[in-house]
């Protein structure tokens, strides 16, 4: 597959990695040289130093034998103008990163579509709605929903009061087939492991769950710890994703938004009218405390410097704030954040990448997750009518051993769990969590 | 409040004002005493029951660490309010105590054989008067009260006069409250020519020595006068406080021309800020320097107020040029400082110089004085905002910032000046109403309002004049009981306690 | 010349004054007003009244004088307005108008003095409608017109007039809407100036003939379907009978309750009504508070006056309704009005003096609008005591209105305040006492007039027998309300004068 990423810094290059990784034809068009001539040295790709809005580089980068053109650069209007060029150019598919939520509704969309830009990809927005829904889920670390929410993923932390501490994945197995959850895929020390019948489960792991509509009951059992809700939150940056999450949030919860930024708190007064909204810097922690921190059930720093995140949030720790998230944009510092006590973090390359992600995957692949934390991809398969599932059951299905794992299987409005009899059907619906390397085979296996 | 905010720490700065309180009951027992009325008993028991429960709540509460987190705003709030109404509260118990009756004379002393004399609405209304510094009286017959309850009156007015809470700070350094907070809890607007030092400890004990030097000044120059040591003491801590409480039932309308000059000078010295008069008088006249913008419009206030009711009283009410002269300098003083010492039946003056009191008695004296009403520094900035505004139609794009002293006020500050504004004028109109309904004719509501909320004290009417908040039903003095604590907090504070979001665990 | 002398020049240069444009606008107005007593000298001629000599005569000098100072003193006028002239402008107009506008009472010698004369056109073009006038069923008909046509066109504003009609100002027009709509953040209809005044016109005479149909084949009188019709929508208020509208049916008091309703409502907003623009109706939020207040205050009303007479009657409710909507709306119409009147009805009735019609309608008042903004800005600040670093809004509709806004419409409230505390000062010099004052002070500035609560609340309405000098003050007053106090009080600002350009 040809794919040209219009991108700069953070999230182009980024994807640029990444989908080298997986073995796609990675072509990058930016404007400096410099930047480009760094990433070709580390990287598998071609780069092409020039403007994307330009249709002669356009052309030089081979546009019309691309299969997906990404324009994620930090201008909406350009990234915009380049994907209408690109379609024009005979770009199979055109993806262009937005900063203004508004051209997400349908009506905008479609408008776009005839335009030539055939997705439009916003990371606050996205991230402002992952925000939400860990917020309504409070005991899971990560969280994603597959097809409308007949199946969801989550990630927990396995904590000391865990009923499945201790035991291994037999002993489970009699409780599972009563159970309507599977845990798919353990993060151990960094390390991802598919749990096979001996693995046994230590307090601390963090664990992906798939589990069937409205199991939050038994997650939270499983997790060991303890669900609460959230009624006051304080957000500290009042930047594109605070924004977004206020916005969306403030009708239901009591919200305290802190921004350093005088004009931009004048400018958010107009928008939110729910929220109280705080001129202030977020690390000063006397100003947080007198604005009620202690009170707060949730703390998410989105400010514009990760450290920044980083620091309140650990600070808000202290406080016995049980729900923190940050927004940290170098995924270095993911695994460490993690283990020093944030409970999620937000990283806009991912939630892009993983965005992105779902239109290249290959073959039946109807959707995909980027996990955080781990290489491996929960990928949603439909399996195809001369598949090789549909012959076997799944016991014999032959899955890469310990590289791959079917979560769960939807069958028309219907959530399967499987099992080792389970007979996969054409049309099913399969979510897999499984590791890069084994991805092609498993795709094999449902075409 | 914050989560770890416990009763405790709600009660304890309730203590000392308390024990404050005490003390000065017990003072009272020097006419129980000399007079020998048989009043003692009551005011002994009122004394050590307040001063019992004052230590009581510093003995058992703990002592909130300096360090304890954050300063809560709200806390001190709360504060502020809850010690004006508990001070009141205990106020009360020298009218009760003292006016307690045996039913039955024949009898001796029990539960079943005695009754409260003063009923427990006109004691609040009488205490919140005294502590506020207002001056109303709920007493038809001054003059028929003990000795003792009469220098209690005076000495509540004495007290209130300097706001207790800066007594409090002044004897007590560290509530573990912020002081700070406190302060501008009580006394919302912020005046420029206060600080006479940087240490908040520094200027209270200041305020307190200049307050009690003039008091003394004053009982001197009347006792120089003539006036009797008893009448001397009485008055000037009445008058010094601009409260307005007399011990005579027609106020100072008895007292020689000189004793009532005198009076009148004390009313105006209670109505300067006192961080000026303690500049002015250890004659540090560079820290005034210029800041004289706020006393100037005062004196000219004043002065302007007084010609016109003296012109007005000699001509239209036919009195010989003297008794205008002097009628008119005494009781616009009175009111312009809120005070409300009453020099002639005022009811009988011509209707406009009534009309042209009520206003004077809301503009009130300097920021930082003893008085109530809206402040003549706030006023001022009305006044020149308002202005400011006009002519920015004119010239939309001129930087033109509302000016005091020569410097610009602060926004916070302007906005503070027109919301209190808009947040008294709406009380009134509702407070006017609401006396209506509860069966107050129409004058004398609004004059009642405009007595008690402003501090001024006496209204229209039957509760104007020599006249008294007798015949009101219980209910109209307990609704103006409550606009005299806020115009003394300055309604906000206490308004702020009815906000949901004050109350809500944020 | 050199630079230094140009800025010589240019300091001892004074503002000059566009006297032609003055002159030739007022002749216009005047012209035009002369024109619009066709209508009560039609019907003066029709039933023989007496007044035909008298009105003819008043029409006749009126356009005379109206076309010497448009053709003759205002020839060659220049269409540029600056700032400081819409003022003075609209101040000259106001005054002037309604002083030629007396000439009809005098020249029917309906009225004693030049005061009574001018009080009652005063009261006419300010849409007030308190009366010197007793015995109005013996007054002849076409001055009773007259009275209406003067609060019909007052209703909605001399201004307009101009406005609509000389394209030619250009932004002399905005400024001349400004200064007679200063403050009250009136929604355009349309962008041109001249069109927007032009459907304002519109929905006023689409109204005031809609409610004269309606009285007219409801059966009242030409006469009284006439003045009412034009008294309501204009919400000034003057009435044809000494007794009000006690004589009317109720299918006719009903009417005039919904039209004074209307009329008390933003003409916007009205547009939209009838324009079928629902969805923006609902998004006003005055408009939607404005008919809470209503009907919650009827219900309030309705309440007392049954507890007070001991049962309860639709007719009480529908007297509720007509008396809060004629409060509200500053009309001031009385009718037979019960025999009990509890103090809290006159208790509502006195704060909703205060409180007005809506922004934007012919009524006066505060205003709604501005006391929401108000509200919402004290709301802010108590938030503010708690949290000091917030930063708050005061949003209404969605839009952020600014500090410097809201600081003007306070200085409005506060000098709206003032003078009434003046009018008042005033009236007890002229020897009434307290609450009479203030009542008559209200009432006036509020453009309100009579009101028969005032009654209760202890002051008479007795307009007639005030002294002449309290008479000017109430004028004064009322023409303050009218306009908003601002054109007044800029021009009285030294500030005026400096010689800045």
């Amino acid at each position: 597959m040809n794919i040209i990423i219009a991108g700069d810094g953070e999230v182009g290059f980024y994807l640029a990695k990444s989908l080298t990784l997986l073995n796609y034809n990675i072509t990058v068009v930016h404007p400096n040289s410099e930047l480009l001539g760094r990433l070709e040295k580390e990287t598998d790709l071609l780069t092409i130093v020039g403007d994307s809005t330009s249709p002669k580089v356009l052309e030089e980068a081979n546009v019309q034998d691309c299969d997906l053109f990404l324009s994620v650069l930090h201008d909406e209007p350009i990234n915009l103008m380049t994907c209408i060029l690109a379609k024009k150019l005979k770009a199979k598919k055109t993806v262009a990163r937005i900063t203004n939520a508004e051209l997400l509704s349908p009506k905008h969309r479609e408008m776009f579509r005839d335009l030539g830009v055939d997705e439009l990809v916003c990371p606050e927005r996205i991230a402002a709605k992952e925000i939400t829904n860990l917020l309504n889920h409070t005991v899971a670390t990560e969280f994603f929903d597959f097809s409308g929410g007949l199946l969801t993923m989550y990630l927990i932390r396995l904590e000391e009061e865990s009923p499945v501490k201790g035991k291994s994945v037999k002993e489970l197995s009699q409780i599972y087939s009563t159970l309507q959850v599977r845990i798919v895929a353990i993060l151990r020390h960094g390390e991802t492991i598919i749990p096979h019948s001996d693995t046994v489960f230590e307090a601390g792991d963090m664990a992906y769950i798939i589990s069937k509509a409205n199991q939050m009951d038994t997650v939270k059992k499983l997790a060991g710890g303890a669900d609460f809700e959230i009624k006051n939150l304080m957000i500290a940056g009042g930047g594109r994703i605070g924004r977004y999450a206020a916005l969306t949030l403030e009708n239901e919860k009591r919200i305290t938004l802190v921004e350093q930024d005088r004009k931009r708190c004048e400018d958010l007064s107009a928008l939110l009218s729910n929220t109280l909204i705080i001129n202030g810097d977020a690390t000063d922690i006397e100003l947080l405390k007198e604005e009620g921190l202690t009170n707060t059930d949730a703390f998410i720093a989105v400010t514009d410097s990760s450290e920044t995140n980083v620091l309140t949030c650990l600070h808000a720790r202290r406080f016995g704030i049980r729900k923190t998230i940050a927004l940290v944009e170098n995924t270095g510092f993911i695994n460490i954040s993690q283990d020093i006590g944030i409970d999620t973090i937000i990283n806009k390359k991912l939630i892009t990448a993983s965005y992105i992600a779902r239109f290249i995957v290959k073959g039946a692949a109807v959707s995909s997750k980027w996990l955080s934390g781990t290489n491996a991809e929960l990928i949603e398969f439909v399996v195809g009518r001369h598949a090789t599932a549909t012959r076997v059951t799944i016991g014999e299905l032959r899955l890469p051993d310990g590289q791959a794992t079917i979560g769960g299987i939807i069958r028309g409005r219907e959530t399967l769990l499987p099992t080792r009899d389970t007979q996969l059907r054409e049309m099913d619906k399969v979510i897999v969590f499984a590791l890069p390397n084994a991805m092609d085979k498993v795709a094999k296996l449902f075409d | 409040m914050q989560r770890n905010t416990t009763v405790g720490m709600i009660l304890r700065p309730l203590g000392v004002p308390l024990v404050g309180e005490g003390i000065a009951m017990l003072v009272c027992l020097w006419p129980a005493l000399h007079f020998g009325d048989g009043s003692h008993w009551g005011i002994l028991s009122a004394a050590l029951l307040t001063i019992a429960v004052g230590v009581t709540l510093l003995w058992t509460l703990p002592r909130r660490s300096a360090t304890a987190g954050a300063t809560d705003r709200r806390l001190s709030y709360l504060t502020v309010t809850l010690v004006w109404i508990v001070m009141t509260l205990f106020g009360t118990l020298p009218f009760l105590l003292v006016g307690i009756e045996r039913t039955d004379p024949a009898q001796g002393f029990a539960f079943s054989n005695v009754h409260f004399s003063i009923s427990l609405a006109d004691a609040i209304f009488e205490s919140m008067s005294g502590l506020t510094s207002t001056g109303a009286t709920a007493f038809a017959d001054v003059e028929g009260l003990s000795p003792t309850l009469l220098l209690w009156r005076s000495a509540t007015e004495w007290l209130g006069g300097f706001g207790i809470i800066l007594l409090v700070l002044a004897v007590v350094p560290s509530l573990g409250l912020n002081k700070y907070s406190l302060y501008t809890a009580e006394a919302s607007s912020a005046d420029n020519t206060g600080k006479t030092s940087t240490s908040m400890r520094t200027m209270v004990q200041q305020t307190l020595a200049t307050y009690v030097s003039l008091t003394l000044l004053f009982v001197v120059l009347l006792l120089l006068s003539g006036m009797t040591l008893w009448e001397a003491i009485n008055l000037t801590f009445t008058n010094i406080s601009t409260g307005g409480f007399s011990i005579y039932g027609d106020s100072i309308a008895r007292f020689t021309p000189a004793q009532q000059y005198i009076l009148a000078a004390s009313m105006f010295v209670g109505g300067i800020n006192f961080a000026l008069l303690y500049n002015f008088f250890t004659l540090r006249w560079r820290r005034i320097g210029r800041k004289l913008d706020q006393f100037c419009f005062f004196l000219l206030l004043t002065l302007v107020a007084t010609a016109f009711v003296v012109v007005a009283l000699h001509r239209q009410g036919n009195l010989p040029f003297e008794d205008a002269l002097r009628y008119g300098i005494v009781q616009t003083v009175s009111v312009i400082t809120t005070t409300g010492s009453v020099v002639a039946d005022t009811n009988l003056w011509w209707t406009p110089i009534v009309l042209l009191f009520l206003f004077l008695s809301l503009c009130g004296g300097m920021a930082g004085s003893t008085t109530g009403g809206l402040k003549v520094m706030r006023v001022l900035i009305l006044l020149r905002s308002v202005r400011n505004t006009l002519t920015n139609r004119l010239h939309p794009h001129a930087y033109n910032p509302v000016r005091l002293n020569g410097r610009p006020v602060s926004n916070e500050i302007v906005t503070n000046v027109m919301v209190i504004f808009i947040v008294f004028v709406i009380t009134m109109l509702v407070g006017v109403l609401l006396l209506m309904l509860c069966g107050v004719g129409a004058t004398e509501s609004l004059g009642a309002v405009f007595g008690c909320i402003t501090s001024y004290g006496p209204g229209l009417g039957a509760c104007g004049g020599f006249g008294s908040y007798a015949a009101f039903p219980a209910v109209a003095k307990w609704l103006c009981s409550a606009l005299m604590l806020l115009g003394r907090l300055e309604c906000l504070t206490v308004f702020i306690l009815f906000l949901p979001g004050f109350w809500r665990n944020r | 010349m050199s630079t230094s002398q140009h800025k010589q020049k240019a300091f001892f240069r004074r503002p000059t004054f566009n006297f032609r444009l003055a002159f030739r606008l007022l002749g216009m107005l005047l012209v035009i007003m002369a024109s619009s007593m066709v209508l009560p000298v039609s019907v003066s001629l029709y039933y023989s009244d007496g007044s035909q000599f008298g009105l003819v005569a008043a029409a006749l000098v009126i356009l005379a004088v109206g076309l010497f100072l448009r053709n003759f003193l205002g020839v060659g006028a220049t269409f540029e307005l600056h700032e400081k002239e819409s003022f003075w402008f609209t101040a000259i107009i106001w005054l002037v108008i309604p002083l030629m506008g007396a000439l009809p009472y005098l020249f029917t010698s309906t009225v004693t003095s030049f005061t009574d004369a001018a009080f009652e056109s005063f009261s006419g073009f300010t849409t007030t409608g308190s009366s010197v006038l007793t015995g109005l069923e013996g007054k002849p008909q076409g001055l009773l017109v007259w009275r209406s046509v003067s609060q019909w066109i007052g209703g909605m504003g001399l201004i307009l007039f101009v406005v609509a009609i000389l394209h030619r100002l250009n932004e002399g027009s905005a400024r001349l809407y400004e200064a007679e709509f200063s403050g009250t953040l009136q929604r355009r209809l349309h962008p041109r100036m001249a069109r927007n005044v032009v459907l304002m016109w519109a929905v006023y005479s689409g109204l005031t003939l809609a409610l004269f149909l309606l009285l007219y084949f409801g059966g009242n009188s030409f006469v009284d379907s006439l003045c009412t019709a034009m008294s309501t929508v204009s919400t000034g208020g003057f009435m044809t009978h000494d007794a009000g509208l006690a004589g009317f049916s109720d299918f006719s008091m009903g009417c005039i309750t919904l039209f004074m309703i209307l009329s008390g409502v933003n003409l916007a907003v009205l547009f939209c009504i009838f324009t079928g623009r629902w969805r923006q109706v609902r998004a006003d939020e005055e408009f939607v508070r404005y008919l809470i207040v209503l009907l919650v205050a009827a219900l309030l009303c309705t309440v007392s006056f049954s507890i007070a007479q001991g049962h309860l009657q639709w007719r009480t409710a529908a007297f509720s309704l007509f008396h809060i909507a004629s409060t509200m709306s500053t009309c001031g119409f009385y009718t037979a009005s019960p025999s009990v009147w509890p103090m809290v009805v006159s208790v509502v009735t006195f704060l909703l003096i205060f409180l007005g019609a809506s922004a934007g309608s012919t009524g006066g008042g505060l205003k709604f609008k501005r006391i929401m903004i108000l509200a919402r800005y004290v709301r802010n600040y108590f938030v503010t005591m708690i949290h000091p670093r917030a930063v708050l809004s005061v949003k209404v509709n969605g839009t952020v209105i600014s500090n410097s806004y809201v600081t003007r419409i306070f200085s409005y409230v506060f000098l709206y305040l003032l003078f009434v505390a003046l009018g008042a000062f005033v009236l007890t010099i002229c020897g009434y006492d307290i609450p009479n004052a203030f009542c008559m002070a209200a009432a006036n500035i509020s453009n309100l007039g009579p009101s028969p609560v005032i009654n209760n609340l202890g002051a008479s309405l007795d307009y007639v027998s005030l002294l002449p000098v309290a008479k000017w003050t109430m004028m004064v007053l009322m023409l303050a309300g009218r306009l908003e106090i601002f054109a007044i009080v800029s021009i009285v600002l030294p500030a005026y004068w400096r010689p800045r350009n």
